[in-house]
């Protein structure tokens, strides 16, 4: 202990750490019923780090050339030691990821904490959502295996739709007109250089804001949270996320060694396209809805009419902060809550639905 | 001629007359040749009328051919009667007898043929006077196939043609009109059971089913033209078209003479002719569905053989089952088995190369295979072992994991409540006064 406080008083010495310190241990978390929300956000975070930790283990060996890639994953599955493992841990754990992010949006909403002053917090999310989304789609095809090629095919013939711009934006994603090696090295790029230096700054942004603004009390627990003692965050509430971790990392373990990830079939693109191509399950419901509208609707080709309207929905939802007028006035916001459960029953119902087969195409 | 006849033969010939009166006018010089043919015969009823809509697909309907083709007469004359008038070379409707040569007017000659399809053979009529069927024409047997009792007489279909009656799988109901039909086949003693059995066979399936066009079918052995039934010398020649290293096996064996000596059709001898079946090993029992015990016995040579090779190949198919079992199992478990499914292919490879070698009755040449295929599909089973263990070690690993994870877990709660267990009242609080 006396080397600890040393280096504390060393590293206090040159970088003023007691202020800091000692807003550590002023700061404290609401307790009410809903506290259970707070720790998801931490939970996505832990498995950001596990990403970014097994992603950098993976480089050691992944090569991005059509030529190469699915051989690569193959030898670290197969060759290399504890390669299975890590590379079952990435892919879990991008899910896991993806869906605490879900769950912690989502809690976000029906607790209206995207409110004044914390819309920055909200919008910083939205975006941090986004990118996640964009490092499963672009971390998809690296492994070069059938499904994951024409999966890609056919998402990014979905952005092909993209009014004005769908074709530029077409070949800026594929490097050509198909799917070829060159649309794997930009989805390398994508994934390992541009998307990790962007992801990083908002990540940092949000936590910033959070732990500048703190908790925030829905209008429902308030009553609740005045009559209970806050909790320290630390310790408490850190050992507490610390606890939600170990468990996140108990279950990754488990999945990685009872489920490990299939690699499937290398891709052939001059094969037929297998049935029943589905992208990663968080694009089911908009994948499936799109499957599910006519071919035309009001003159608009149905495709394009349906991504208009994920679009629109996509950006009321980024705006919430400014379109909940009663949540910005501190009052309680009973249309925001339907909306938000919803926007839930629908995304899981049309989730399910394509898990469970879904429409023929 | 009966009333009802000689009525429907007035009311056609009128029916021409009339024709011909609503043409005259309307005749134009843009009508092809032949068009007055058709023209006339669709305004007629059945069989009449029937000729002109089949002629539309034939490939025959095309300038410079057409109905004069065959029928001669004038095409381009309005009246019926002058169309068809004898003196101008109108032959009517061919007799059997005259159709070989009829077609092969055309047919046989090179230079007239190419002009129309160059790729088309000109041997037809030669190769149809060596047929059975050709020969029973010479003699003056009408009821003898000639061309159009397999290719139709109007609408001629190319052979390329799904619709065709000669196209691959359509070529057996072709022959099955005659050769399955008792009453028809019984002036010449021909059994009318060869249809049935084919297609209870191996190839029949592989040409409907697997949609082989390959596969042979009736005219494969037979010949088309030529249709003959092949002696007991060709037998393993014409299976040996296609089956070629089997063949090659075959005659390297002492099958061969003995065969001979016997005068027993080669291949046919165990797989049957038109009821050719998938080989199977038991095939090689001297009791029950074996092939070999129909002439060798437990003690004899050839018997040993069938023994020798049967308990090589079954202990191959053993182990090579095994392992892909085991193997199965592993890939279900999460396993990436590469490796072992490359063995097993091996190991099938040389399975199918061993049951080859059973056409030379040597069990040495059969062993050499099956031995590989057993060394393969061992090492498919023993990847396959090395995988159980893999996965025997993720999971004790795991549950280690878990185990230091649940301690940690454990611990961080007593931490958290020891943290927050509500401080023991001190001395100094109990003595603060009250409110």
């Amino acid at each position: 202990m006396a080397l600890v406080q040393r280096a504390y008083k060393f590293l206090d010495e040159r970088l003023q750490l007691e202020p800091l310190a000692e807003y550590a241990r002023h700061k404290e978390v609401p307790r009410h019923r809903y506290s259970w929300a707070y720790f998801f956000g931490g939970l996505a975070l832990f498995f950001f780090v596990v990403q970014v930790c097994s992603g950098i283990l993976l480089l050691l060996y992944y090569r991005p050339t059509a030529e190469a890639a699915f051989d690569s994953v193959q030898f670290i599955m197969t060759r290399v030691r504890f390669g299975w493992l890590v590379r079952s841990i990435h892919s879990w754990s991008a899910n896991l990821m993806i869906l605490a992010a879900f769950v912690h949006m989502f809690s976000v909403f029906l607790m209206k904490s995207y409110t004044r002053p914390r819309e920055l917090t909200w919008w910083t999310g939205c975006i941090l959502l986004a990118l996640s989304m964009g490092f499963g789609f672009s971390g998809y095809l690296l492994p070069w295996n059938e499904l994951a090629f024409f999966a890609t095919r056919v998402g990014t013939e979905m952005i092909h739709k993209t009014p004005l711009i769908g074709d530029w934006l077409l070949r800026f994603l594929r490097g050509g007109d198909d799917v070829t090696g060159a649309t794997l090295t930009r989805f390398f790029g994508f994934h390992v250089a541009v998307l990790p230096m962007v992801i990083t700054f908002f990540v940092v942004a949000h936590l910033l804001f959070v732990q500048r603004q703190g908790m925030h009390i829905p209008v429902s627990a308030q009553a609740e949270s005045g009559r209970r003692p806050a909790m320290r965050f630390v310790p408490n509430f850190m050992l507490r996320e610390l606890l939600v971790w170990l468990i996140g990392l108990a279950l990754l373990a488990a999945l990685a060694a009872f489920l490990p990830w299939d690699l499937g079939q290398k891709a052939d693109p001059f094969a037929s396209a297998p049935a029943n191509i589905k992208p990663e399950w968080y694009f089911l419901f908009m994948f499936e809805t799109l499957k599910l509208l006519p071919a035309h609707i009001f003159d608009v080709e149905g495709e394009l009419f349906g991504l208009g309207a994920f679009g629109l929905a996509a950006l009321l939802w980024f705006f919430v902060p400014v379109l909940d007028w009663r949540a910005r006035k501190g009052e309680r916001s009973p249309l925001f809550t339907v909306i938000g459960w919803l926007a839930i029953v629908y995304i899981s119902g049309m989730t399910l639905f394509s898990l469970a087969g879904g429409l023929p195409k | 001629m009966t009333p009802r006849r000689a009525y429907r033969l007035a009311a056609s010939v009128m029916s021409m007359a009339l024709v011909a009166l609503m043409a005259a006018p309307s005749r134009a010089a843009d009508q092809p040749p032949g068009s007055t043919c058709i023209k006339c015969h669709l305004l007629l009823t059945d069989q009449l009328k029937a000729v002109a809509e089949a002629f539309k697909d034939d490939v025959h309907n095309q300038p410079r051919l057409g109905c004069p083709a065959c029928h001669g007469g004038n095409p381009e004359a309005e009246d019926p009667m002058e169309a068809m008038d004898p003196d101008k070379g109108f032959r009517g409707k061919p007799a059997p007898l005259q159709v070989p040569e009829l077609c092969g007017g055309c047919h046989q000659n090179a230079s007239f043929i190419k002009q129309f399809a160059p790729n088309l053979p000109t041997d037809q009529l030669s190769q149809y006077w060596t047929s059975m069927h050709g020969q029973r024409i010479k003699a003056g047997d009408a009821s003898a196939a000639t061309c159009v009792s397999c290719h139709g007489a109007h609408g001629i279909l190319s052979v390329h043609d799904t619709r065709s009656p000669v196209y691959p799988t359509r070529v057996v109901d072709t022959c099955a009109s005659c050769h399955a039909d008792a009453q028809r086949m019984a002036p010449y003693k021909i059994p009318t059971n060869q249809v049935a059995d084919y297609k209870e066979s191996v190839h029949y399936r592989m040409l409907t089913v697997a949609n082989d066009l390959s596969a042979p079918t009736c005219n494969s052995c037979h010949g088309s033209h030529g249709a003959t039934p092949p002696g007991v010398q060709s037998v393993a020649n014409i299976c040996g078209t296609c089956h070629s290293l089997n063949m090659d096996l075959f005659r390297s064996s002492p099958h061969q003479e003995a065969f001979a000596k016997l005068a027993v059709g080669a291949c046919e001898a165990c797989h049957s002719n038109h009821r050719v079946r998938s080989p199977k090993d038991s095939w090689l029992k001297l009791e029950d569905d074996g092939v070999c015990g129909r002439c060798h016995k437990r003690d004899d040579r050839g018997g040993a053989a069938a023994i020798g090779t049967l308990a090589a190949l079954q202990l191959a198919v053993r182990t090579a089952d095994e392992a892909e079992e085991q193997v199965t199992r592993a890939r279900q478990a999460g396993m990436l088995m590469e490796e072992a499914d490359a063995d097993l292919q091996q190991a099938h490879q040389d399975i199918i190369t061993a049951r080859t070698q059973v056409h030379t009755v040597s069990v040495a040449a059969v062993a050499e295979h099956t031995d590989a295929a057993i060394k393969a599909g061992d090492q498919a089973l023993a990847s396959a072992h090395a995988a159980f263990d893999e996965i025997h070690y993720r999971r004790t690993g795991l549950l280690i994991a878990l185990a230091l994870i649940v301690l940690a877990l454990v611990a961080l709660v007593l931490m958290i409540r020891q943290i927050e267990r509500p401080a023991p009242p001190s001395s100094e609080g109990s003595r603060r006064p009250g409110p």
